[in-house]
């Protein structure tokens, strides 16, 4: 348990659907990886990591912290971390821009509305997960009902002319709504126009109950989705950003949240005085960050 | 007098033929995309099963969701009123208050007054848990047929414990459940006991009141059943064909619709 931690931090994002590894270096982003989850996010993520750091040439003792969140983070048993979601995104987002007031993150399972305070913390956050409507999911089952590959929804919905007007409150309702549609003979660039209206129409109100005029900033996977980029544009009448890589926010803010050297050897000297008993890392890490806020 | 009552649902249709107070056919299919051809379909079963036909019929009054499309009725009325008033007919002697009717893309809470009149209802039909709907997807999720859901669940020691309320969720985690090496018959009650806690949950804010009616097609899965009178805390009374409460209750009005023209 003693000598130097490595110059890198790993982030990884443990989602829904799928799992956002980032390495960082210092406070710049090194490297990145995206993998779909499994029922063993654990091994999975353990493995993903492995990866990233052959394809970097790194190796375990590179690596500073691993600080896990997402909604799977507790089952990654190696990482030195872990942090909720909502935590990791307010820190992600305003690291790349201190000037957000408002973030949403629109995720495989659920969607996070966070409101910023001073100096990046959250005042306020109301989160989503008991319903699909508007998340990841959500384009996900849609995408497979109108047959196409989720990667180029956001693509064909901007061929569209006249989106085709899709209201629904269930995922599962508005599943068989599309089905429908399609049996009509609408045209499913029409239909993913009028989906993406309908989440930007959803996602809209959520951001107008936190009651703020400020700037907004969407990530999230569905984030990538330039189909409901567009419309979220059109419909949230105030200053918008969406980061280059929406889906990378929460893992930023993740290792982000790895002690910064300073921070380090105040831990080490607390590790050597734990001597040989085995300390689980991330409790008492978690109750020094705690205190230090 | 005969009249038929046509319950166009958004899973199944349903058909009642009554004959002189007593129903004497009923037939039941799947709603299939064309509403109006498997309207035809049901009552022609239920004429058939009665040794009826179709000229024969005085007056057919539709009701359920798709009941205005359906070109074969005189008349249309609420699912909502047309349950209440299948109740009362199947049930007069039996002192309910409380309907819950589980729908395949909806469900329904009707309180009765004394004189089994409809004093309050809820309705679900915004989210798809606690619906029909949980059960059918689920099903194919476990590769279960839907009519063994029931039996199968009766013999769970150990239900697990459902704690997604999406059914897209649900999806997920009944496939991680069944990863994690749960048996079927504990997943399949965990299920019934998630769909209980919603209807109950309505219920309440209704308003529970003596005998409570339990009809809709889910009724006739007896695990429901069992997990709906734990979560209620009493039994229910499930009538013998659940699914057709609503088309009777149409037949029925469809009989009174005429006696009042004085036919």
């Amino acid at each position: 348990m003693s000598g130097d931690r490595g110059p890198y931090d790993l982030g990884i994002d443990v989602g829904a659907i799928s799992i956002k590894l980032l390495l960082l270096r210092d406070t710049t982003p090194a490297a990145n990886k995206v993998v779909n989850t499994s029922m063993e996010p654990g091994k999975l993520s353990e493995l993903s990591m492995k990866e990233l750091l052959k394809e970097e040439g790194l190796e375990r003792k590179d690596i500073g912290y691993v600080v896990a969140t997402g909604q799977g983070r507790r089952s990654l048993e190696f990482a030195d971390l872990a942090r909720t979601d909502i935590t990791t995104f307010a820190r992600g987002a305003h690291f790349l821009d201190p000037d957000v007031d408002v973030v949403v993150d629109i995720g495989g399972h659920g969607i996070r509305v966070m409101r910023m305070g001073e100096m990046g913390i959250i005042s306020d956050f109301r989160t989503n997960d008991k319903c699909s409507i508007g998340t990841g999911c959500f384009m996900d089952t849609m995408a497979h009902a109108l047959e196409v590959d989720i990667d180029d929804v956001g693509e064909r919905s901007l061929h569209s002319k006249l989106a085709e007007h899709v209201n629904a409150s269930c995922t599962i309702f508005a599943e068989s709504e599309v089905v429908s549609l399609i049996a009509k003979g609408k045209r499913t660039d029409d239909i993913l126009a009028g989906l993406h209206q309908m989440v930007a129409r959803r996602i809209v109100a959520l951001v107008n109950s936190t009651q703020s005029k400020g700037k907004v900033m969407v990530c999230g996977g569905v984030a990538r989705n330039e189909g409901v980029v567009r419309e979220l544009g059109k419909t949230m009448n105030r200053e918008m950003v969406v980061p280059e890589m929406p889906h990378m926010v929460g893992a930023l803010g993740a290792a982000l949240m790895a002690p910064r050297p300073r921070e380090r050897k105040l831990l080490m000297k607390e590790e050597e005085r734990k001597g040989e008993i085995e300390v689980k890392r991330t409790t008492f890490l978690d109750r020094l960050l705690r205190w230090r806020s | 007098m005969i009249t038929a009552g046509v319950d166009l649902g958004s899973t199944y249709v349903k058909a009642v033929v009554i004959k002189d107070g007593r129903r004497v056919g009923y037939g039941v299919a799947p709603t299939g995309h064309d509403h109006d051809l498997s309207s035809k379909k049901v009552l022609h079963d239920a004429l058939s099963m009665a040794g009826l036909k179709m000229s024969e019929i005085d007056h057919i009054v539709s009701t359920g969701y798709g009941r205005r499309v359906t070109t074969l009725a005189d008349d249309n009325i609420s699912e909502i009123s047309a349950n209440a008033r299948g109740v009362q007919w199947l049930g007069s002697e039996l002192n309910v208050r409380t309907i819950i009717d589980i729908g395949g893309q909806d469900t329904k809470v009707i309180s009765l007054d004394d004189d089994l009149q409809m004093i309050n209802f809820a309705m679900n039909d915004k989210c798809a848990a606690g619906t029909g709907r949980f059960l059918e997807v689920l099903a194919r999720v476990l590769e279960v047929p839907l009519d063994e859901m029931g039996p199968v669940s009766l013999r769970s020691k150990d239900p697990v414990d459902i704690t997604t309320t999406c059914l897209v969720f649900a999806k997920s985690e009944v496939a991680n459940l069944i990863f994690q090496g749960y048996s079927n018959e504990d997943i399949i009650m965990g299920i019934h006991k998630a769909v209980a806690r919603r209807l109950v949950a309505m219920a309440k804010k209704v308003g529970v009141r003596d005998v409570v009616f339990f009809d809709g097609g889910p009724a006739r899965n007896v695990g429901m059943v069992h997990a709906m009178e734990k979560e209620l805390g009493r039994k229910m009374y499930v009538p013998e064909m659940p699914q057709i409460v609503t088309a009777t209750g149409a037949a029925v009005l469809a009989a009174e619709v005429l006696l009042k023209k004085g036919k």
